[in-house]
């Protein structure tokens, strides 16, 4: 308590110190990126995905493998947009279907990833991310880091890292 | 005058259906007409040959003709598809490959694009290509001295 304190401002203390308690007790969340394939769904950690991008002109170039759609423009900078749906062995939508591209930000690389719809960015709490099944498809094993389950969906959680690393090397 | 810090003189082309540009300083002349020895812009950096590239690039409203542009040092002569026009590519317009496409594509020889009004342009090292390719058929060709 300090000289010129008011009720008023012990009481602001008081409340601060309780709500710095549950602070403290609260089990450390993730923010994750959910986003859907056709039926499937999927999951980036929040923090590997910078932005939803806006429609964009994506421009094609040529001699690029068909998961690498092209390079879009982003307020001056050029990045590239790769298919998350050929990245995973998925065929593609029919022409004209709805899409969003996000921006994959990892230590490695930076690229623009084509899925078909943003489900939801939401925070969880790390306990609900549980190991990865073993019925796991055999090509998704080494990117899927864990499961959460969301509306009814048990929605991989996808590691971005290996993805992008998989597909500069030519693995994907 | 081949670079300035407002700018990339550069020769634009087509090949392939998509718009190509090389620097012009590497550019010593055009053609109107190959000789034996020209070889093809699409066989040197690895892009399928489309005639009528009208087709896939609505740039184009016009058949393309073909010109041929001697190229690097060597003045190799290297086949391209019109219109074929000098230009300069504000410095503002041009962008180094992103690290996907520059380890995903399979052609020789891009160095970067450049994003215009028209569309994108990829920029290619003509002279290094044409250089390369004809390193690799003298390697194939035995010296005189051992025919």
């Amino acid at each position: 308590m300090t000289a010129g304190d008011t009720d008023f401002d012990r009481v602001l203390r008081s409340r601060q110190k309780k709500m710095d308690a549950v602070v403290n007790v609260d089990e450390p969340t993730v923010k994750l990126v959910v986003v859907s394939l056709g039926d499937q769904w999927f999951a980036f950690h929040g923090g590997t995905i910078k932005e939803i991008l806006a429609d964009s002109v994506v421009y094609f170039l040529p001699g690029c493998p068909a998961s690498l759609e092209g390079v879009v423009n982003v307020r001056g900078d050029i990045e590239s947009v790769i298919r998350l749906r050929a990245l995973l062995g998925l065929p593609e939508p029919l022409a004209g279907a709805p899409s969003r591209i996000l921006l994959g930000v990892t230590s490695a690389m930076r690229s623009g990833i084509r899925v078909d719809r943003v489900e939801e960015v939401l925070d969880v709490p790390q306990s609900a991310i549980q190991e990865p099944p073993h019925t796991i498809p055999e090509h998704l094993r080494p990117l899927v880091q864990g499961i959460v389950a969301f509306r009814d969906h048990v929605v991989p959680l996808l590691n971005l890292d290996q993805l992008f690393a998989d597909y500069r090397t030519g693995l994907r | 005058m081949p670079a300035t810090t407002d700018g990339l003189d550069v020769v634009s082309f087509f090949a392939g259906g998509f718009r190509f540009a090389v620097e012009s300083r590497h550019v010593h002349g055009m053609l109107a007409d190959r000789d034996a020895d020209t070889v093809t812009v699409e066989d040197l950096i690895g892009l399928p040959l489309e005639r009528d590239s009208t087709k896939s690039h609505p740039a184009l409203r016009h058949p393309v003709s073909r010109k041929c542009l001697l190229i690097g040092g060597a003045r190799d002569c290297v086949e391209v598809g019109g219109p074929v026009e000098l230009e300069t590519l504000p410095a503002d317009s041009l962008y180094p490959l992103p690290p996907p496409v520059k380890a995903r594509m399979s052609l020789g020889g891009i160095k970067g694009l450049a994003m215009t009004s028209a569309g994108i342009l990829l920029i290619v090292d003509l002279a290094a290509v044409s250089a390369s390719a004809r390193t690799s058929i003298d390697d194939l060709v035995p010296p005189r001295s051992s025919l």
